[in-house]
């Protein structure tokens, strides 16, 4: 079987090798550059975690608007800044942005659950064993 | 038995069998590790704030595996592209350098990140005995409003319970040992003393004599004490000197919070871990610490416990995955020597392993600010 698929192979090779190789260039240079924001997001996530946003009051001010306070802040921008390079990772590495619906598709199951357990935590707030933490808020 | 569509699309799905295989592995991956997350979460929120430390992993150390990582996700795709451009050479550079990446991952947190922990001594004390601790944790219960600490106002918030530190290790080999047993009363230790004394059948008294010898080692350690213990005519003195040795701890450098509780540098994230400081004479009694003190490993707290669960998952599999860049680097059948067979099938094994690559780089970028940073 596999024989049978090179040989297919090979003859799309020589078919159109120059216009290949070309555009395998600008590819390479596209994951430099991945590579190199997911570098400077990695710097940028760690200077955040020791940025004070409590004393800059235009963030007090959004972020009180949704309930958030202190490290909190830290925290939610934290994870927003890792959730942009994983979609840097999943979209070019991962080749996402050009792959067929059969793969993202159930793809989107998977995120979903994922969503609906990282919320499981809102139950203990829902139904709080009394005398626990959850109690009090 | 020859898989199909190892390279060719298979005409219903539109894609070799690999693809969609790896990417529904990796689709239940993120389940898994997506429930570590979420009890993560869990316990994150519902902990006592005081009981969430900050500070205890290296930031720059981590900082660097963070980079090493996903410099090895640009290498495996560069090695990746290499192959579709039929370089046989770049390929297997750009591979072992993915590869020695991702050993430089595991040798770091294996022989540095991992036995960092199992060095440094940890313990929270009960609330009950705060109180006598108050020089390491000062909390200001008996303090009243406005007294001034060591030139700093005393903190408000939530108590601080736990004190870190080094044992002198130097001078006491088994001190680490011996600090991590629970308190035992005299009585126990009678007990055990007397295991096997009165005991007529000799087979008894021989599997008594056996858990009495295994339960010293286990309560005493120190191996003089043990010794002295045995001997005929043991003293009251030394019996009480032994006991007072096993349900203490010595440090002898404390944390930088415990050294300066009231510093309102403690409440500040810091780059550079601190420096331990010096003490001369930091007893603690085992009665006043709640269970689990010793080195920082899981049993200490929920903290610790998640982190050697997620990152020791995710070590694995670095591991898995440098397991099958090796394999396909050597010039084996399954390896480089595809490229002169089916250099096309090569391909598609290095993209699908790229992809768990990816997934475990994906996942490392969550650990890391959640466990280093937040």
């Amino acid at each position: 079987m596999s024989d049978h698929s090179a040989t297919a192979d090979h003859k799309a090779d020589s078919h159109g090798h120059d216009a290949e190789h070309g555009s395998m260039f600008a590819h390479v240079k596209v994951y430099l550059v991945i590579g190199f924001l997911l570098f400077f997001f990695t710097g940028i996530t760690v200077a955040l975690s020791y940025f004070d946003f409590d004393k800059i009051g235009i963030f007090v001010w959004a972020f009180d608007k949704i309930g958030v306070h202190g490290a909190a802040i830290n925290m939610v921008i934290g994870l927003s800044v890792a959730t942009f390079k994983v979609c840097l990772v999943g979209a070019w590495f991962m080749h996402l942005k050009q792959e067929k619906a059969v793969i993202w598709r159930p793809l989107l199951f998977t995120f979903f659950f994922v969503a609906a357990l990282f919320l499981l935590f809102l139950l203990a707030y829902a139904d709080p064993i009394p005398g626990s933490l959850h109690w009090h808020h | 038995m020859e898989i199909p569509y190892t390279v060719r699309p298979r005409p219903d799905t539109g894609l070799a069998n690999p693809k969609l295989g790896i990417w529904l592995f990796l689709a239940s991956e993120v389940m898994l590790f997506g429930g570590l997350f979420a009890g993560y979460i869990f316990m994150r929120l519902g902990s006592d704030p005081w009981m969430w430390p900050k500070g205890w992993l290296n930031v720059p150390v981590g900082t660097f595996n963070t980079f090493v990582l996903i410099a090895s996700s640009v290498t495996v795709i560069l090695s990746w592209e290499a192959l579709k451009m039929r370089k046989l050479f770049a390929y297997k550079c750009w591979l072992f350098v993915t590869f020695m990446c991702g050993l430089l991952f595991l040798t770091i947190k294996l022989s540095y990140e991992w036995p960092a922990k199992s060095h440094h001594f940890g313990a929270y004390v009960h609330k009950e005995a705060a109180e006598k601790y108050e020089a390491q944790l000062g909390n200001d219960s008996h303090l009243q409003d406005g007294v001034m600490v060591d030139g700093h106002e005393k903190r408000k918030g939530f108590p601080r319970l736990f004190i870190g530190g080094h044992l002198d290790m130097d001078h006491d080999k088994d001190a680490m040992t011996s600090a991590s047993v629970p308190f035992v009363p005299e009585a126990n230790l009678d007990a055990v003393l007397a295991l096997g004394k009165d005991e007529k059948d000799p087979v008894k008294k021989a599997k008594l004599l056996h858990t009495r010898e295994v339960t010293l080692k286990g309560i005493v350690v120190r191996e003089a004490d043990i010794a002295a213990l045995n001997k005929d005519g043991l003293d009251a003195k030394t019996k009480s000197e032994i006991l007072h040795r096993m349900n203490t701890i010595h440090l002898h450098a404390v944390d930088a919070e415990n050294a300066k509780p009231y510093d309102p540098d403690n409440d500040k994230a810091h780059f550079w871990p601190r420096d331990q400081v010096p003490v001369e004479h930091l007893v603690l009694d085992k009665k006043d610490l709640n269970h689990g003190h010793g080195p920082l490993v899981p049993k200490l707290n929920t903290y610790l416990a998640t982190y050697f669960m997620i990152t020791g998952l995710h070590g694995a599999h670095v591991l898995a995955g440098c397991i099958c860049f090796i394999y396909f680097w050597l010039p084996i059948k399954g390896g480089a020597k595809l490229f002169h067979t089916n250099p096309e099938q090569l391909c598609n094994r290095i993209e699908v392993s790229g992809l768990f690559w990816h997934l475990v780089d994906l996942i490392w970028i969550f650990v890391f600010p959640i466990f280093y940073l937040l």
